[in-house]
């Protein structure tokens, strides 16, 4: 802020001058303080420049330094302060833009509004900005309003207002104008009235015309089909207000369709054009464009707006009009014509999508006079007439039918009787296997003089026309196409006068190797030699198997190729076969003589040159004579060697490859940055825990127990004969499933949960003996016997009086177990076939055991069980026959003796000290539990051996 | 070729007090690093033969070590049933794995160097973790019937001998085993440089060429003793010929091809426990019985 001084001085000044403190006053003093401008009011070192807000501006690298930045400008003490990103789906995180605004301070971002433009509020002509400062204002007004009614409640009504409380300033703007609106409304407009002279708009013929125009676009905007009546008297209201004519927004008066600027009229100075154009435009088909877009715009067109002073034409009659003008129909009939007209003329075209043709063009869019996009068509080829679309060879290609065409001359046989074999193989194999195998053996035996008649040296002829006559033999004439030989690349890189490549991979190989290789490829290849030998006399007479393999050897071996395994061979080990082989080959060599072998070398050197063949190759084909060894029985050896002894190389069986799943843990394969190849399986099955053995083994027990219950049923329904049969079953089918579950400790599980169903079903009978004993007796005679039997070992029967019972109460018996009864003998038959379904052993002898034991279910100790099976065994010879029970019960001994015999194994030794365990825990459990439940074990025993208990009644 | 063969002895490395269990390469070659039943690890230097540094931690003697891809760290197990992973620099023991029920035999580092896979007496591979702080085992293979004698590790398998004969292959990629059964306990179990063959030393005195893919017995060098101690072989750098460590402290080379013995020499005066090859050049390190690690160029 300049200022001149008026001191008369030229000097100019700048800035404001300090006052000095001592010159003022108190309190001017203080307003100086406060404006900063006073001088020497503090010393030098604790004066600091503060901005226009009083806050301090340079905080020096020794008065704050990075301070300077956390006060001034950035958010926090430690600089920028981060912000949090937080977004949830309740609300969203807003993408923000920052922009430099954002890290500005006041001062700056006053500094940059002031540099951009923006139009004063009174100057807002169109009322944005003033829009925008009345709703602020608005806002500032309602929370005003909101606190009074705070602090001033009972004065609700003091202000009116639609909503009380807090109203969002978007539904309510409150109406604000610019200041062009003021204007006109203080110049008498109105809101919603066309601006212009109404008084040009005089009470004339015309201008009601031009009104009824105006109000036909009204109606056609408000789109109303009964505005008609109403339209009548709004129009002659509005003729006796003589109103201006209502304001309408420019762009429904005259819709730009130019390509000029903004305003910018091409016609102003020459409006002659202007009617030109329109008649132009009439003239064009926008007609049809006009009426789609706006069904009235044509009609209203003239009329409308432009003012009284043009002509309005015929529309008068149309202003109520809202369908289509009957000339429009005709012009688009027209104009349809004419488009199918020139569709017609026009050649078969793609037909551009949907709108281009035809008359429904979009809104906004007018059809093309003339359509500048024309698909490229392509004209199919045109075919000869002549045509025929099966291919036909020519004939001359046919290779072999134009050799049998000219048959070469028939020569004569050279003398020498090894070339001539020679010859006749050589013609032979390159009939079979084509002409490739002719260059092949030329090439590789350039430089054998056996072979110059490849070249057409001595024989030559003689091979050619045996090569003729063999292809005839072999009718390849006929099948010429198939087997017209494909060039090698050899023969393709002669054609193309390539030089012949080197022997390759030969070279590469070492010489051991090549040694090995060759041996390995004698092993699984025939060498074909070049005449078949033709043997009179049988090497191997004695042995016609082997002398048909040495056939089969000879023939193979004529042939080459890989080896056969014929079926004789296939019996025999593979050093044996080894030897066979060397043997044929040395019969072979001798029977054929001298003649060396044509294509001996050559397959071996086929096969060296092809990489194939690694060195693995010996154990591979080793391998695989296994397998095949593998699959005979090896006493199968119907052919005696007569060389030498087989013995089987045991370095052949090893190494052994075998291959199984195994799951590596995800962590590994994590670590490993592998995929798990078990992903998404279920997990490892862990090694079994003996509280999983006991939980999977349950249900295979009680499966067993429901197994014994079935066969029960089934034998109670049977006759006695039958009876006497299925306890064995029952037995054994006992004893399987023991003998299964042996090393798990499912007995304790089943001891100490299980109802123990399946052993006391079949041991209900055992009950029956001692039916007159009370409960309470009876266990104490348990115990007695049990010590006894214990100490005795019970090989001696123990003193219990045989109680013999009267019959009748083995009826009851059988129901309840308390009450069972001991039988007389009769009954006691069945009873104790059934007992041996139990499993409970007998002592010995029969007849007394059964009443000697006092125990109401299998309470025997299961130790002793065994001891006294044995003893049973033993004495059973004599004994069994008596009674069909007994032979029951020592047959399953011995059923049981012989499988138990069989298993001489830890198991059986685990098995029975778990059983003695289980047996003694059961009696434990037993004693007590029939004490308690003694309603419950009946209901068991009926439902469990009901079946079996009722066959005693009938036998009684 | 067989005149590139490290025949003659450069330096010899005095510094443990007992017999030498294991003497392995760090991974440039640079460094070697041994073990031995004086319960001590050696850092050595094998061009100028010195120790570097010794490592104190293990309770008994130590078996095997292995070096991580960086030679930051290393891994050492042994009679005290632990892995200890090892900080090189300091000479602490960064973490104590669990280790095995019974002595740990050999170790091995994934080629990430991220796991760590040991076998021992206690016929369990077990894998454990270097990144987590977990001294439990990732895995636990327990599917030998014998002592796992000698690991080796390709970039997703792990291959492990065992002196029940058998060599498994535990592809990660595949989730398969691959056992193959070489009739003979299998005492060291050595890669080929190009990974298509398994060397299986065996308790035949035998060393058996494997090939991986196929499980075919490729080759068998004979010629040494092995028969009882726990020796190691393995391949030249090139690939070209077999080493072998004879329980007579002799070192054998054999042609690969031919399995023709190219040259032996006596290395030691006692038996060979452990032997070494450098990744790039002709070196080889072993360890043995006398007590002494010696270097051996051509």
């Amino acid at each position: 802020m300049g200022r001149g001084d008026d001191d008369g001085s030229a000097l100019v000044v700048y800035g404001t001058p300090l006052e000095n403190s001592d010159e003022l006053s108190a309190r001017k003093r203080a307003k100086a303080l406060d404006k900063g401008t006073l001088r020497q009011q503090q010393p030098v070192w604790k004066q600091d420049a503060r901005d226009s807000e009083g806050r301090r501006r340079f905080h020096g690298a020794f008065t704050g330094g990075f301070s300077a930045g956390y006060f001034n400008t950035v958010g926090s003490k430690d600089g920028w302060e981060p912000k949090t990103f937080k977004s949830s789906r309740g609300s969203r995180a807003d993408m923000r833009q920052h922009s430099a605004y954002d890290y500005m301070d006041d001062e700056e971002r006053r500094e940059m509004d002031s540099k951009q433009i923006g139009t004063a509020q009174e100057f807002d002509t169109f009322g944005f900005t003033a829009a925008e400062y009345a709703r602020r204002e608005a806002t500032q007004e309602t929370n005003r309003y909101a606190l009074f009614l705070v602090i001033f409640p009972q004065d609700l009504r003091s202000r009116p207002a639609v909503i009380p409380g807090f109203v969002p300033d978007e539904i309510i703007v409150p109406p604000t104008d610019s200041i062009g609106v003021k204007l006109l409304r203080k110049m008498g407009w109105r809101h919603g009235r066309g601006i212009g002279p109404k008084h040009i708009a005089a009470s004339s013929e015309v201008k009601r015309e031009g009104r009824k125009a105006m109000l036909a676009l009204a109606s056609a905007g408000s789109s109303s089909q009964d505005a008609g009546p109403s339209l009548e008297d709004s129009e002659t209201a509005e003729e006796q207000l003589d109103l201006p004519p209502t304001s309408v927004p420019d762009f429904v008066r005259k819709i730009k369709d130019n390509v000029h600027g903004l305003g910018f009229d091409p016609f102003q100075s020459a409006p002659e054009f202007r009617h030109a154009k329109d008649y132009r435009l009439d003239d064009d088909k926008d007609k049809v464009k006009r009426r789609t877009l706006r069904p009235n715009a044509v009609t209203m067109s003239k009329g409308f707006g432009i003012g009284a002073l043009e002509e309005m034409g015929d529309e008068d009659e149309d202003v109520y009009a809202t369908g289509p003008h009957p000339e429009m129909m005709v012009l688009e009939d027209e104009e349809l014509e004419r488009l199918e007209k020139i569709e017609k003329k026009a050649p078969p075209r793609p037909r551009l999508p949907t709108v281009a043709v035809g008359k429904d063009a979009l809104p906004g869019f007018k059809l093309a006079s003339e359509n500048t996009y024309q698909a490229e068509w392509f004209h199919p080829p045109v075919v000869p007439p002549d045509y025929v679309p099966v291919h036909k060879f020519v004939a001359a290609l046919d290779l072999s039918q134009s050799q049998s065409d000219n048959a070469p001359l028939e020569a004569p046989q050279p003398e020498d009787k090894t070339l001539v074999k020679l010859i006749d193989g050589m013609a032979i194999l390159v009939a079979r296997s084509g002409t490739q195998l002719e260059a092949l053996s030329k090439e590789k035996n350039k430089e054998n003089p056996l072979f110059q008649f490849l070249f057409g040296g001595p024989g030559g002829d003689y091979y050619t026309r045996r090569l003729w006559e063999e292809r005839s033999k072999r009718g390849l004439q006929i099948q010429s196409n198939r087997d017209r030989p494909k060039l090698g690349a050899s023969e393709r890189g002669q054609a193309l006068g390539e030089m012949p490549l080197q022997k390759s991979a030969l070279p590469a190989i070492p010489a051991e190797d090549r040694a090995r290789l060759q041996a390995t490829l004698n092993n699984t290849f025939m060498k074909p030699s070049a005449e078949p030998t033709k043997t009179n006399r049988l090497p191997f007479e004695d042995d016609p198997a082997k002398q048909a393999r040495y056939e089969q050897f000879v023939k193979d071996k004529y042939t080459g190729g890989l080896r056969k395994m014929n079926k004789g061979a296939q019996q025999l080990t593979e050093a044996q076969r080894a030897q066979e082989i060397l043997e044929f080959e040395a019969v072979a060599h001798a029977a054929r003589g001298t003649v060396s072998s044509s294509g001996a070398n050559l397959l071996g050197k086929l096969a060296a040159s092809s990489d194939r063949f690694t060195s693995g190759g010996v154990e591979q084909a080793g391998k695989f004579v296994k397998s095949i060894e593998e699959q005979q029985s090896p006493n199968q050896l119907s052919v005696p060697s007569t060389n030498y002894a087989p013995q089987p190389s045991t370095s052949l069986s090893y190494p052994r490859r075998t291959e199984e799943p195994w799951r590596p843990l995800p962590l590994l394969c994590k670590r490993f940055d592998v995929l798990d190849p078990y992903t998404g399986q279920s997990s490892l099955a862990k090694p079994k825990s003996r509280i999983e053995s006991l939980t999977l083994a349950t249900p295979s027990e009680s499966l067993f127990s429901s197994k014994i219950t079935e066969a029960l049923g089934s034998a109670a329904k049977d006759e006695e004969v039958q009876r006497e049969s299925t306890p064995p079953v029952d037995e054994g089918e006992q004893q399987e499933p023991e003998e299964k579950i042996a090393e798990k400790p499912v007995d304790l599980y089943k001891a100490i949960f299980s109802d123990d169903e399946e052993e006391e079903a079949p041991s209900q009978p055992v009950k029956n003996v001692d039916a007159a004993n009370a409960a309470l007796t009876r266990l104490v005679a348990d115990d007695f016997l049990e010590s006894l039997g214990k100490e005795l070992g019970l090989a001696v029967p123990p003193p219990m009086p045989v109680p013999v019972k009267a019959p009748e109460d083995s009826s009851k018996g059988q129901t309840t177990q308390d009450t069972s009864g001991g039988q007389p003998e009769d009954i006691s038959k069945g009873q104790t076939t059934e007992d041996t379904s139990s499993g409970q052993p007998q002592d010995i002898p029969k007849g007394h055991i059964k009443f000697v034991k006092p125990s109401r279910k299998g309470e025997e100790p299961k130790a002793d069980i065994q001891k006294e099976r044995d003893e049973k065994a033993q004495a059973k010879d004599a004994q069994y026959t008596s009674e069909p029970e007994d032979h029951a019960t020592t047959k399953d001994d011995k059923d049981q003796r012989r499988s138990r015999d069989k298993r001489k194994d830890k198991s059986r030794d685990r098995r029975e000290e778990s059983s003695k365990e289980r047996s003694k825990r059961k009696r434990r459990e037993r004693k007590e539990r029939h004490k308690r439940h003694k309603s419950k074990r009946r209901r068991t025993s009926s439902s469990t051996s009901s079946s079996s208990s009722s066959p005693s009644p009938s036998c009684s | 070729m067989a005149d590139q063969l490290p025949r003659r002895e450069a330096v010899v490395l005095r510094g443990h007090e007992g017999p030498v269990l294991a003497v392995r390469f760090n991974s440039d070659g640079n460094y070697c690093i041994s073990c031995g039943r004086d319960r001590v690890l050696c850092l050595w230097n094998p061009q100028k033969g010195l120790r570097i540094k010794s490592y104190n931690a293990h309770a008994r003697e130590v078996r095997d070590v292995a070096v991580v891809a960086d030679n930051s760290k290393f891994c050492s197990c042994g009679a005290d049933r632990q892995l200890f992973y090892w900080d090189v620099p300091t000479g602490r023991v960064i973490r104590k794995f669990r280790g095995h029920d019974s002595e740990v035999n050999t170790v091995k580092f994934s080629e990430n160097s991220t796991v760590i896979v040991s076998g021992g007496y206690d016929r369990s591979v077990r894998a454990f973790d270097c990144r987590s702080h977990s001294i439990e085992p990732i895995q636990v293979i327990e599917a030998f019937s014998d002592s796992v004698t000698s690991l080796c590790m390709t970039r997703t398998e792990i291959i492990a001998g065992s002196v029940d004969g058998s060599i498994r292959t535990f592809d990660i990629r595949a989730g398969r085993v691959y056992r193959d059964d070489l009739g003979h306990p299998i005492n060291s179990v050595a890669l080929s440089h190009d990974g298509k063959c398994t060397l299986a030393g065996c308790l035949d005195s035998t060393l058996r060429l494997i090939d991986r893919e196929t499980g075919d017995l490729l080759q068998e060098y004979k010629g040494h003793i092995n028969k009882s101690y726990k020796t190691d072989s393995c391949l030249t750098n090139t690939d070209a010929h077999v080493v072998g460590s004879s329980e007579d402290g002799r070192i054998y080379y054999w042609d690969l091809v031919d399995s023709s013995v190219v040259s032996s020499f006596k290395a030691h005066a006692s038996a060979v426990t452990s032997i070494a090859y450098h990744k790039t050049e002709p070196m080889l390190v072993t360890s043995s019985i006398d007590g002494t690690v010696r270097v051996w160029t051509p």
